[in-house]
């Protein structure tokens, strides 16, 4: 279970830029629910989201995952127990390292990093059955620089990557936003599989609207910095476009 | 002949320096120019210790430790102090000019009646062919080392690191540790490098290190150069690139002095020769498109 617990953040504070980015966000996520964090841009979804992965930090406030409170811990200190896809494909693999060596280090996400050789045959058949089911034939070229991807195939590839090792909490940052419709509908299916299939507490930011009404079982809207609309799995079932639509009106 | 036999035994010594700066600059994406002052360093500890009557095992160690220092040093202002990576090096190597002063305590020591390392190894009895096995042994010693650790779980995170650190801290890797590390080895080999170039021409100087930075950078580019040119990508051509690079770097200058051009020209050709292979990847982009 995930609490955020009065969590605020302002930007610039004491500046005529002064920008509240969170004011006073109080939420309970459940384990295993997959949460849809909407909003238009300004209104703290990503702030919120950074503040999760520990790349930005609250001004007061608790995060509390599984009972671990996290809001002043370093990102690399989180990694065991929270994995993150970004919005640009790139920022999530390392372009110039094999598709192999991106593996390697997401299969690490949980442990240290030791001076010992650890691509061997059978990790390289656990990597190969594992984006086989992408259905992309990458498990044919593992040896490939993961630069040489198109941005649909590094993004699929990046979720397969953080959710590689065990984690209790996923971010996925409009892991979509930046793909052309069928890489998106590739990357949104399977992530939704794997939440799925693992049972992962997951969060999606998102900006498509169409994303409300065919995954995830909460809403979550934000408005400069608040939660102004908490939709629950019941009343997400009957949700109609339209009304999603009237919300940004 | 001797004489190319002995720049590329110059060449072969300086292949550590080469893999310091592909530490950095490649690996790492930080443009570290402590090397001046961490190969003297090398240089001057190897000196005071040999001439103290140490012997060549803990002159290299020493040297190799004291580097280390110096990058971490550069590495520590680079992360923590929040300083530009070049202005962190620069810092350091400033700095260095007097630490060395201080731990050679005057401008030149020579080595002659010392144990350093040729002296000491006798492999075969020819001194020059002695010379050139133990500079090459050693080099593929640490080449080879080099490669081991950039093959292991912690070198794929050191290669993460400067190439997509967003991902790479999302994966639980301490970037800031990780490029303090990574500057420390970087350091280390062209501190190793100072020493042995030390040892090799049997003294040390202050000055020893000025501008060997861009005879390093120079034999990288090469060596990549060369490399991309043959669509040779992995880590181990990469690290025999840098190798080729160095020795091909030596003889150029070999070359040019044998050919008389003007001694004072020298730091002009080198600055031309890297010229020349930085820019080469551009010409080939602007050839094929």
């Amino acid at each position: 279970m995930l609490e955020i617990n009065d969590v605020n953040l302002t930007f610039h504070a004491g500046t005529v830029q002064e920008v509240n980015a969170l004011k006073h966000i109080n939420l309970i996520i459940e384990k295993g629910s997959f949460t849809l964090l909407l909003g238009s841009n300004g209104s703290g979804k990503s702030t919120l989201l950074n503040i999760l992965a520990g790349t930005l930090f609250p001004n007061s406030g608790t995060v509390i995952l599984d009972g671990k409170e996290l809001q002043t811990t370093q990102a690399y200190r989180r990694s065991p127990l929270i994995a993150r896809v970004f919005q640009n494909p790139t920022l999530g693999t390392a372009p110039d390292l094999t598709l192999l060596d991106n593996f390697r280090i997401a299969s690490l996400r949980t442990q240290p990093k030791g001076l010992k050789i650890g691509i061997n045959a059978a990790f390289r058949r656990k990597v190969a059955d594992h984006v086989s089911i992408l259905n992309l034939g990458l498990e044919n070229r593992l040896d490939q620089f993961m630069g040489s991807f198109s941005g649909g195939q590094r993004q699929a590839l990046s979720l397969l990557m953080a959710t590689f090792d065990s984690l209790d909490l996923l971010l996925l940052d409009e892991p979509t936003a930046a793909l052309d419709p069928r890489s998106a509908e590739l990357v949104l299916t399977l992530a939704t599989l794997i939440i799925k299939e693992k049972n992962l507490t997951a969060i999606m930011v998102t900006h498509e609207l169409q994303h409300c009404i065919k995954v995830g079982d909460r809403i979550i809207q934000l408005d400069q910095g608040e939660v102004i609309r908490d939709i629950s799995a019941i009343q997400k079932s009957s949700l109609k476009l339209e009304e999603v639509f009237a919300w940004f009106a | 002949m001797q004489f190319y036999l002995t720049a590329i035994c110059l060449g072969l010594s300086l292949t550590m320096l080469g893999w310091g700066i592909y530490l950095s600059l490649k690996i790492f994406n930080i443009p570290d120019i402590t090397t001046d002052g961490s190969y003297t360093l090398g240089a001057a500890i190897t000196a005071i210790q040999l001439s103290n009557g140490s012997n060549w095992q803990l002159a290299l160690l020493f040297s190799f430790l004291g580097g280390a220092l110096a990058g971490m040093l550069t590495g520590f202002i680079h992360t923590r102090l929040r300083v530009n990576a070049l202005l962190s090096g620069i810092i350091v190597m400033t700095a260095l000019y007097s630490i060395n002063l201080m731990i050679m305590k005057r401008s030149n020591i020579p080595l002659l009646q010392v144990n350093h390392v040729f002296a000491s190894l006798q492999l075969v009895s020819d001194p020059y062919t002695n010379q050139i096995l133990i500079v090459l042994a050693g080099t593929l010693l640490i080449g080879f080392l080099l490669f081991y650790i950039l093959k292991t779980d912690f070198g794929i995170a050191m290669r993460a690191t400067g190439n997509s650190e967003t991902m790479v801290s999302a994966m639980g890797v301490n970037t800031n540790r990780m490029k303090i590390i990574g500057l420390g080895i970087a350091n280390s080999l062209t501190a190793l490098s100072g020493s042995i170039v030390a040892q090799l021409q049997q003294f040390s100087d202050i000055n020893m290190g000025i501008g060997i930075v861009i005879f390093g950078l120079g034999s990288v580019m090469i060596g990549e150069t060369t490399m991309t040119l043959l669509k040779k990508n992995g880590i181990l051509w990469r690290i025999f690139g840098v190798l080729f690079g160095c020795v091909v770097f030596r003889l150029i200058i070999a070359f040019t002095l044998a050919s008389g051009a003007d001694p004072n020209l020298l730091k002009l050709i080198t600055a031309l020769v890297v010229l020349v292979f930085v820019s080469l990847p551009q010409f080939n982009k602007k050839l094929s498109s």
